[in-house]
């Protein structure tokens, strides 16, 4: 006679629906020839898609030991005619070659040239004549001459000697007379002058607002001097021109600026004050010592009354404003008579930064209410996720419909009405957006991305630890999001993505997409790769893993330019997760999230031979159920089912199983074995291109419930569906998949057993109308 | 349907650039056709700052439309609005929009519009002029979902109206 193993052959029957559906598949190959494919596994890994480690950057995700970068430093003098609102300036650059290779020719970014009046940007997308046009429009885009901005070269030298030069749109070649050496400094000048345009009509990163009421302009001004290129081990200069998307990249340094306006301005930005005595009156130096020592509110420097004076004024004497700033990858300013001034002190993590806001009065009464005590949690926030903010001082200044963002300095819109009142829209978009510009100081200003290229490495990864910073700002300041109990993030949460993922294919593309390509900027770099940091963090990973490895990433990349690789590595290398899968789906496709039930099907256990049972056996062992001691599955549909099934236990209704138990376990550790009574087999079906763990909500027949988290590797062997037993000693009434909308799934029909009907947002709302 | 492909990404990655931080002046409406029992299912979402300002200056009102407290004869003004501004038609029919009612999301305010006794169709044409006569930036994407497809409109205020193809 046969033996076997009892236990083998227990197991060989729970899994033998998925051999049997293996087997049908086998006898179908026989009769046409397949085709042989490559390896599209969903968990193979990424070595296609990413670049190959070296000796730059490693294949934990770390700078590598020849990891190098080169340096820019700048001493630039630059004179605002507010008048005419032009700028004139000279700087003197001196460039550090620290890489391995002789320098021929160094690039120079010179971003202004965009606004050319024959700039190829201009003329970048497809036009169409509608049938019928407002004669303003009309106006605007056929009668109007394009603004006359960009670049006036005037020199470029090396001690008094010109040097040759060719510009190519908004990059500028210099070419040296002798290769610039490995290890060497290279300094050289520039000249130039540029018309600065008014930002709110002609929309820009940097401008002037003009208050016709009374005549004044308020300047943010940013990419006003012509910028190193950065040149690195990824791209050689990274000279991808600007045309408007793609922000920039930009090389570390140190900044020594002089900046002449009128003499009744006010101005913040980059860097350290050199000549505070100088440009600050007595009032004012008082009340800075006093802001240094406040770290509750904030202090007004210049208040809303010296303000509303100096604007009603114009002085045509001027005033030199000298800053110096180390570290930085840029620098940015803002100058206006209109503004009014506040600064508090915050501790960041056992250091004093001052946390600044510049404002027009047409900012309050909202601004001198917020915008400091924000930038202050901001810090603290971001600090808290990444490392302790390194930069003296953080500044938010008030432009209107301007969010951008420059080291330590950054525009932020958000402007009551006229009356001075203001929707919560307005509030809390000026919130978020302060929240976003200043988290810039982060990504990219320290951790400096490449934005020329990569949008979402500084935006989506900022706009998810703006997620972070937004919730624990609403529980510092609950009077704040009253009557909110939570802080209304627009981004984030994963069921917000999910419009945006199951719309329409062709305006969606991959994360990994340059700004220029893309359809939808805003979910494209912001919203997505946010939500799936977010995912990341509380679904996939668990905070505790996540955190750590994010950690690591920035502090590895802090002043350093990372990669989208060394972010995907090092996640991984710090944390023991497999994650390519998450980056194949999540940001190199635009596939998006269903998983569901297929069907549940409940078994019992007995030792009466079923049908299928018997023609298992004989197949596969030329057995008959007389020969082998075996148990036997059987659903409540089949023709071998009893209700008494129903009442035994599982040892009562096989005798078989009772044997084994009793020879091969004590009676101690009978006790200790489960029971289980039904065996319920759930099938899962995945519509969704991308994989994700299943959590599985369970509920019982006495009403209680529990959580189950199948690990997404589930997924590995078939793409499409995968089936579970759960054995259970009580009867399950309800079965959900992804109770707590955490996976983005994008059709929740699917989701339940047994099926209810589902409403779809629409039905929902027409049936509570209708209550 | 080429064209308003054209369209609508010209516009998408224009818009990007000119609004980087934040989507102006943008409505979002979807329509989702129920073959059975042969429903439109119309969502269209607004900003609430927006659609109280325009609905208080068009028609001299003083409604206030928040989560808390509302004020004034909400539902009239913007059933009244809506026929004026948002219209259908179904293979050159024009259709009868019943406006159900509205909720409020965050700083959205969501609409939701109902058209019975339609039949499968070909062409959808829809005219949404929502918000245009406040702000000449303003944009509305619609969206049309019929079975398994997607397609999509932009509309503004010198391209009101477009007209979708399906099944074919």
């Amino acid at each position: 006679m046969k033996t076997m193993k009892l236990v083998s052959l227990a197991l060989f029957i729970f899994l033998f629906v998925g051999v049997y559906a293996q087997e049908e598949g086998e006898e179908a190959q026989e009769q046409t020839r397949q085709e042989g494919h490559i390896n599209e596994n969903k968990f193979r890994q990424m070595y296609m898609e990413f670049a190959t480690p070296n000796q730059y950057r490693t294949a934990s995700g770390a700078p590598g030991p020849a990891y190098y970068q080169n340096e820019a430093d700048y001493k630039i003098n630059v004179v605002l005619d507010d008048e005419n609102s032009v700028l004139t300036g000279e700087e003197t650059i001196t460039y550090h070659n620290n890489s391995p290779q002789d320098l021929e020719y160094l690039w120079v970014q010179l971003d202004q040239n965009i606004r050319k009046k024959d700039s190829p940007s201009l003329q970048k997308d497809s036009q169409g004549l509608a049938p019928v046009a407002t004669p303003a429009r009309f106006s605007e885009e056929y009668l109007q001459k394009p603004f006359d901005g960009g670049f006036n070269i005037m020199e470029v030298s090396k001690n008094g000697n010109a040097l040759n030069y060719t510009i190519n749109q908004t990059m500028m070649r210099v070419d040296l007379p002798e290769p610039l050496k490995s290890g060497e400094d290279y300094s050289f000048n520039i000249n130039w002058s540029y018309k600065i345009n008014n930002h709110v009509t002609n929309r820009a990163r940097s401008g002037y607002e003009y208050f016709p009421e009374d005549g004044n302009k308020a300047y943010v001004i940013a990419q006003f001097f012509p910028r190193m290129a950065v040149y690195n081990d990824v791209e050689g200069w990274q000279n991808m021109q600007f045309w408007g998307s793609g922000e920039f990249a930009l090389p570390f340094g140190s900044y020594d600026v002089s900046i002449t306006v009128p003499a009744d301005h006010i101005m913040e930005a980059t860097g350290s004050l050199q000549n505070r005595k100088e440009v600050y009156s007595k009032e004012m130096m008082g009340r800075y010592e006093q802001a240094r020592n406040s770290y509750d509110k904030p202090v007004l420097i210049v208040t809303p009354e010296e303000a509303e004076k100096a604007e009603k004024g114009s002085s045509n004497k001027t005033r030199t404003w000298h800053y110096k700033a180390d570290m930085v990858r840029d620098f940015a300013f803002s100058t206006s008579r209109k503004f009014i001034l506040d600064m508090m002190a915050t501790d960041v993590m056992g250091k004093k930064v001052m946390a600044v806001s510049l404002y027009p009065k047409e900012g309050n009464p909202l601004w001198e209410d917020w915008s400091t005590r924000v930038v202050a949690s901001t810090l603290k926030s971001y600090s808290n996720h990444t490392f302790q903010y390194p930069y003296p001082k953080a500044v938010s200044v008030h432009a209107k419909n301007q969010g951008m963002e420059y080291p330590m300095i950054c525009w932020n819109y958000g402007r009551p009405d006229e009356n001075g009142e203001f929707s919560d829209r307005v509030k809390f978009g000026m919130m978020s957006v302060i929240i976003h510009e200043v988290g810039h100081n982060f990504f990219p200003m320290i951790v400096n991305s490449d934005e020329r290229q990569w949008g979402w490495m500084d935006e989506g990864i900022n706009t998810f630890v703006q997620y972070m910073a937004e919730q624990e700002f609403g529980e510092t300041y609950p009077e704040a999001i009253a009557p909110l109990e939570s802080y209304p993030s627009r981004r984030g949460q994963p069921h917000k993505i999910v419009p945006y993922m199951k719309g329409n294919q062709e305006f969606i593309a991959p994360i990994m997409s340059n700004p220029e390509e893309v359809y939808q900027l805003g979910n494209n770099a912001y919203g997505k790769p946010a939500t799936a940091l977010n995912i990341l963090r509380e679904t996939v990973m668990g905070r505790e893993l996540f955190d750590h490895a994010f950690s690591i990433y920035s502090h590895r990349w802090m002043f350093k330019h990372p990669t989208p690789e060394d972010f995907f590595r090092t996640m991984e290398d710090a944390s023991a997760t497999d994650l390519d899968w998450f980056w194949r789906g999540w940001f190199y496709s635009t596939d998006n999230v269903d998983l569901g039930i297929q069907e549940v099907n409940k078994y019992y256990i007995t030792d009466r031979p079923t049908e299928a049972g018997k023609e298992m056996l004989e197949r596969y062992y030329s057995a008959s159920p007389e020969e082998v001691e075996a148990l036997y599955v059987v659903k409540e549909e089949d023709p071998e089912f009893s209700e008494e099934l129903k009442e035994k236990t599982m040892l009562e209704s096989s005798s078989t199983l009772q044997e084994f138990v009793m020879d091969n376990f004590s009676e101690e550790e009978r006790r200790n074995l489960n029971a289980p009574k039904f065996f319920y087999q759930v099938t899962f079906e995945k519509p969704g291109g991308l994989i994700m763990p299943l959590i599985v909500e369970i509920t019982y027949a006495d009403g209680t419930s529990e959580k189950i988290t199948y690990p997404v590797q589930i997924w590995r062997r078939n793409n499409n569906q995968v089936s579970k037993v759960i054995p259970t000693s009580k009867e399950i009434t309800k079965i959900v998949v992804d109770p707590d909308l955490e996976t983005a799934d994008v059709d929740v029909s699917n989701n339940a057993w047994p099926k209810t009907e589902t409403k779809n947002q629409f039905e929902e709302f027409k049936a509570n109308a209708e209550n | 349907m080429k064209k308003f492909a054209v369209l609508l990404l010209c516009f998408l990655v224009f818009s990007s650039f000119r609004a980087k931080k934040h989507e102006f002046y943008v409505s979002v409406t979807e329509i989702e056709y129920k073959e059975d029992p042969g429903t439109l299912q119309i969502i269209t979402r607004v900003f609430i700052d927006d659609m109280q300002k325009v609905l208080n200056k068009r028609y001299g009102t003083q409604l206030s439309l928040s989560h808390e407290k509302e004020e004034g004869r909400v539902k009239e003004t913007i059933e009244k609005y809506l026929s004026q501004k948002l219209k259908l038609s179904i293979d050159g029919n024009n259709m009868q929009l019943h406006y159900l009612g509205k909720e409020y999301e965050e700083d959205r305010l969501l609409l939701y519009i109902e058209v019975t006794n339609v039949s499968s169709f070909n062409t959808i044409s829809v005219t949404n002029a929502i918000l245009t006569d406040l702000y000449r930036e303003q944009k509305n994407v619609v969206h049309v979902e019929v079975g398994d497809q997607i397609k999509s409109l932009l509309l503004e205020k010198d391209r009101e109206e477009g007209t979708i193809n399906f099944h074919g």
